[in-house]
């Protein structure tokens, strides 16, 4: 699937801003199952300093930094993406307590090891509570895990109320588990603290949507925005899958990724981080067209 | 007598129970003690006290004060300091360095590999999990052990003397190592208690030490980066009196992470005079709070940018941003394999026995042997976690054998340390209390130096087990006797270098606005205190409350001080000025910051009974002015004459001529109250020089014409604002000749409308335009040279996001 990819980002600051530093993760990932044919990131007021950089997890950053004064900040980023991303065998993936040892065990220090997604992070701390929750859901230890994550997908999804609008970025991930509601990215966190509970790694995606559903079919959840989902690994063959519980779909050719890391903190779209005597607002929106 | 024989026997039986440093086991002094002990026996009790007072008179002038951890009330308390020190045997000393020494280029390959090819994780040393989950494993760093900037320079390693008489570790601090700059202090202050004794026995000295240590920082600089800066978190945190300390006595900047700005790929520093590159920083400031872009996003300590200064090895941080890392707990379950792989060789120092609980096997040993071992947690502690109510217990009351691999791997076991005793006098003499050793090494590149000496805590009581590094109890200076007599050394005169008068570096903007502010305060209190000592003159001397006591009533509540209580007002003001002064304690002489607190403490708490109140308020302003007058002779006599001076200066310049501004036109405004011209004399304390140069009675034209236009009398309007000339025009940036800024146009104006003036023509408008012009003036030095940033009143770090 070929996609044509526009996001406009838009801050409105209440008093000038200056000394800035931003970091963004705004351009699409080179990916297995993803190429990326153009793509054009242009920042308004003109920066003072630009620098387009890889970070740690080979997110495509883009660091920026104002130094005289601003009273707005407009980022857009113009791509053209293709997507072909097979379907993962997700029955033939090692069973739980197979998968959570080589996990464990595991000796790779790249960017893509395990090793960097088990265990609390500091926004995704572990949680008991949804240890029980996860561990009833996905099962027996000598289950599939592709199906057990598969199951805790689903169950996210039925459980929780996907309601924009009831939380922000600062929710913490015990309040939307307590609610049981929330927006992509507290399902996104509710299920990555499960997961590592239970000794599956498991990541946090952010990326883009196909806006238009195709023929007949629903209009997916968070289509217009920038979106968030997980990444679970399941074992050296099958390596990481991309999990999507606010819509209860595997991630397929319908969905983009940008930025992957941690926990939101390491694939925070725009990061900043400058002195201002007033607030800020936001505004963004992505459009996702399929292109032929 | 300070040890009678009945003591010592008294001292063996509560010594018994463990490895004490001075007696052996058969009740005998050990030989590297036999000198000490008879110094001690043969000294008489009071003249043991007064070598006692004499070290706590030191620290206590000195300005020596810690804060206690988790304190809500920031209270600073005397530095307990304890005696005799501690000594350890020349010989033992040499084998203990030596493992020392080893055990530093162990920690430095450890970290280089895993800020590098992590091969240690590769070839299954050391489990992946206890990197992937470490909070200071900081991924935008990941490979920054391929730079040539060296990653480990000065650290820390605790240790304990067990029953078996060796020396372990306890752990390493690698991140901000506390406790070099006390035990500076000790050192000084036990040399004044004891310098016969410390001579005697040949004490190795510690000067040299921290010479070396800052060849290291400057050659780290090299030629083209001669600013050093000591980074702090800021005079909220339980250690700045020793960061402060440490920067006057090395002679580097100490910067919070607000004086920097990270321009392309170098960092540097906010001065008055602009900005100014720095390339190395010794860093007191935990790795996490140092940069809110790329580390921990709601520091508000920190400096953005300051990762990408590091990554581009334009900034070199002394220790690296990550090097906490090796103070994991955990690692010190694989200390053996991990040195083979890593030097080659085993470790001669030992380190407590430890289990990480990430295996199975081990969770099942620390299950089963629970009661012998202490848990804890495997990581080092993270900021900005979130809490977590109900979470598996870190302290291991649950079953450790049912918890989950997950949670087993942030928890380990370890042997409960058995401590050595070291004599330290007691409410009953000597006691052998339980004692650890934090001993601070260096590195440059010739390899590592053991600091010759240490800082030692000890228990408050006897209990072995009780003490922790954390906790309570005091400290000891520690000695290592040699045989030969120590050569002096001193930071002052490295050899005899070419000799070269230096002006003092760029001042910081952050210190000089602290400066300009002190002045201000400072001038302010006193201001404040002598309206007040006029309106209880009055009031004492029976005049009753009538139109002049109300003028200058309304002109203290200005000041935040009501007549009728006004020690809380007065406190309020002197706090401030403590309080700024706290901030940049080393840029002015101890004596000062010392005259300056007892103010503070000079005004009580809470309002004496009416009945005595008037007289006390009299005395109480007349005690105040007396402190406020010795803290401006210091500040005057004693600071270097330079940019930070003039800062402060400035700021009294400036403050003194608004309150004498507003003096005058309260209190002769419309039609001025019987007494004014003598209550304004007396507030300008200008009545002698009036009497002297007046032959007059007093009139409205003679008293303006002392107290606003008169060039020489020091309280006068115009004296402040030629001294205000004088000042700015020395400041940086300001070049005679040039067209004049804003800033100079007004205050060359405001002296010729001030010199040209007649008194006849001074009213109350006269005098407001004047204050408006002062006012104006502190707002384009303000701008100018102060602030951080050109518009933030409130400054705020906020991270955006989408």
């Amino acid at each position: 699937m070929k996609y044509q990819i526009r996001l406009d980002v838009n801050y409105d600051y209440a008093a000038a801003v200056s000394d800035a530093r931003h970091i963004l993760r705004v351009r699409p990932r080179e990916d297995a199952g993803q190429s990326v044919e153009t793509v054009k990131t242009t920042v308004e007021p003109r920066p003072d300093e630009i620098a387009p950089e890889h970070d740690f997890f080979d997110n495509r950053v883009d660091a920026v930094a104002f130094f005289s004064p601003h009273t707005a900040l407009a980022v857009r980023m113009q791509a053209t993406v293709t997507i072909d991303r097979p379907a993962p065998p997700l029955s033939e993936t090692p069973s739980l307590a197979a998968l959570t040892e080589a996990a464990a065990a595991s000796r790779a220090v790249d960017a893509a090891s395990p090793i960097h997604h088990l265990g609390a992070s500091r926004r995704i701390a572990d949680m008991p509570a949804i240890a029980t929750y996860a561990s009833a859901i996905l099962g027996s230890r000598s289950r599939a895990s592709g199906e057990a994550v598969l199951a805790l997908n689903r169950q996210i999804h039925e459980d929780f109320a996907y309601a924009p609008g009831t939380t922000d970025v600062a929710t913490t991930i015990e309040d939307a588990f307590a609610a049981r509601r929330g927006v992509c990215q507290d399902f996104a966190q509710v299920m990555i603290a499960g997961l590592r509970a239970c000794g599956v790694p498991a990541r946090y995606v952010s990326g883009f949507l196909r806006t238009d559903p195709p023929e007949g079919q629903p209009r997916l959840e968070g289509a217009d925005a920038m979106h968030a989902w997980v990444e679970a690994w399941l074992g050296e063959r099958c390596g990481w899958v991309g999990f999507d519980p606010t819509n209860a779909v595997v991630a397929g050719n319908d969905h983009i990724v940008v930025a992957l890391g941690r926990d939101y903190d390491d694939a925070q779209p725009i990061a900043g981080a400058f002195i201002t005597a007033g607030g800020q607002r936001t505004r963004h929106r992505a459009d996702v067209m399929p292109i032929d | 007598m300070p040890v009678e024989p009945a003591h010592l026997r008294r001292y063996a039986t509560l010594a018994r129970h463990s490895h004490d440093e001075m007696m052996a086991p058969d009740g005998a002094v050990r030989p590297h003690y036999a000198r000490l002990m008879a110094a001690l026996s043969a000294m008489a009790p009071p003249e043991f006290d007064r070598r006692s007072a004499s070290a706590r008179q030191y620290l206590s002038e000195a300005g020596v004060f810690h804060q206690v951890y988790g304190e809500a009330s920031e209270q600073s308390h005397d530095w307990p300091l304890g005696h005799p020190a501690l000594i350890i045997d020349r010989a033992e000393w040499t084998t203990l360095c030596d493992g020392l020494v080893q055990r530093a280029g162990f920690l430095e390959r450890l970290l280089a590999d895993l800020y590098g090819t992590r091969r240690i994780i590769t070839e299954g040393i050391l489990p992946g999990v206890l990197l992937g989950q470490n909070p200071e494993f900081f991924r935008p760093l990941a490979y920054q052990g391929q730079l040539s900037t060296p990653l480990l320079s000065f650290i820390a390693i605790d240790l304990a003397r067990g029953p078996d008489g060796r020396w372990w570790v306890l752990g390493d601090r690698t991140q901000a190592p506390s406790g070099a700059g006390f035990a500076l202090e000790n050192r000084v202050a036990t040399s004044k208690a004891f310098p016969d004794l410390s001579r005697a026995l040949n004490v190795e000295r510690l000067a040299g030490f921290f010479r070396k240590f800052r060849e290291m920082l400057f050659a780290l600089g090299g030629p083209d980066r001669a600013r050093i800066g000591l980074l702090t978190p800021g005079p909220h945190n339980e250690t700045y009196y020793e960061h402060a300390y440490l920067a006057r006595y090395l002679g580097l900047l100490l910067l919070e992470g607000g004086d920097l700005v990270v321009h392309g790929d170098r960092a540097e520093v906010r001065t008055v005079d602009g900005f100014q590159p720095i390339g190395v920083l010794w860093r007191r400031l935990d790795a996490d709070f140092c940069d809110p872009l790329e580390l921990f996003g709601a520091s508000r300590i920190g400096t953005p940018g300051l990762v990408r200064a590091v990554r581009s090895g334009a900034l070199t941080l002394v220790n690296a941003l990550g090097a906490g890392i090796l103070e994991t707990p955990a690692f010190l379950a694989f200390q053996t394999a991990l040195a083979q792989a890593l030097i080659g060789e085993e470790l001669k120092l030992p380190t407590i026995a430890t289990w990480w609980c990430g295996d199975a096997e081990s969770r099942g040993f620390v299950a089963e042997s629970r009661d012998r071992l202490q848990l804890g947690p495997a990581f080092p502690g993270r900021v900005g976690e979130p809490v977590r109510p109900g979470g598996p217990r870190q302290d291991g009351d649950g079953p450790i054998g049912s918890l989950s691999p997950q949670q087993g791997a942030r928890l380990i076991g370890r042997e409960i340390a058995a401590l050595s005793t070291t004599p330290v006098y007691g409410s009953a003499g000597l006691e052998p209390r339980p004692v650890t050793l934090r001993t601070f090494l260096m590195r440059d590149e010739d390899g590592w130096h053991v600091m010759p000496g240490g800082f030692a805590r000890v228990a408050d009581s006897a209990d072995a087990r009780a003490i922790s590094m954390q906790q309570g109890g005091g400290s000891i200076d520690v000695w290592i006797p040699s045989d030969s007599p120590a050569k002096p050394v001193s930071l002052l005169g490295p050899r005899s270098d070419r000799f070269a008068r230096r002006l003092p570096g760029a001042l910081p903007a952050r210190a000089a606005d602290n400066l300009f502010w002190l002045g201000r305060y400072a001038e302010r209190c006193e201001s404040a205190t002598r309206l007040l000592r006029l309106y209880a003159a009055r009031n004492s001397e029976g005049w009753s409350e009538g139109e002049l006591e109300a003028r200058v009533a309304a002109i203290l509540a200005d000041y935040g001080v009501d007549v009728r209580a006004p020690q809380r007002g007065l406190s309020t003001l002197a706090r401030q000025a403590a309080n700024t002064a706290s901030r940049i304690r080393e840029r002015f002489s101890p004596d000062a910051w010392r005259t300056l607190k007892a103010v503070v403490d000079l005004i009580p708490p809470r309002a004496a009974p009416a009945s005595e109140g008037e007289p006390d308020v009299v005395a109480l302003t007349a005690a105040i002015l007396t402190h406020l007058a010795g803290f401006a002779g210091l500040a005057h006599e004693n600071m270097y004459q330079f940019t930070g001076w003039r800062f402060m200066q400035c700021g009294r310049a400036l403050e003194r001529g608004q309150a004498t501004a507003s003096c005058v036109s309260a209190l002769l405004s419309g039609e001025a109250p019987g007494g004014a011209l003598e209550a304004l004399l007396t507030f300008a304390d200008s009545s002698v020089t009036y009497r002297r140069r007046y032959s007059v009675d007093l009139s409205r034209e003679t008293v303006i014409d002392l107290t606003v236009l008169d060039p020489l009398n020091p309280r006068s309007l115009a004296f402040q604002v030629n001294s205000l000339t004088e000042v700015i025009s020395a400041l940086p940036g300001v070049h005679l000749g040039e067209t004049p800024d804003l800033l100079l146009r007004r205050l060359a104006r405001l002296k010729v409308r001030l010199q040209t003036a007649d008194a006849g023509e001074v009213d109350t408008a006269f005098v407001g335009r004047v204050a408006s012009d002062l006012g104006l003036i502190s707002d384009l030095v303000t701008r100018r040279y102060l602030l951080s940033s050109p518009q933030a009143d409130t400054p705020d770090w906020i991270g955006g996001s989408v």
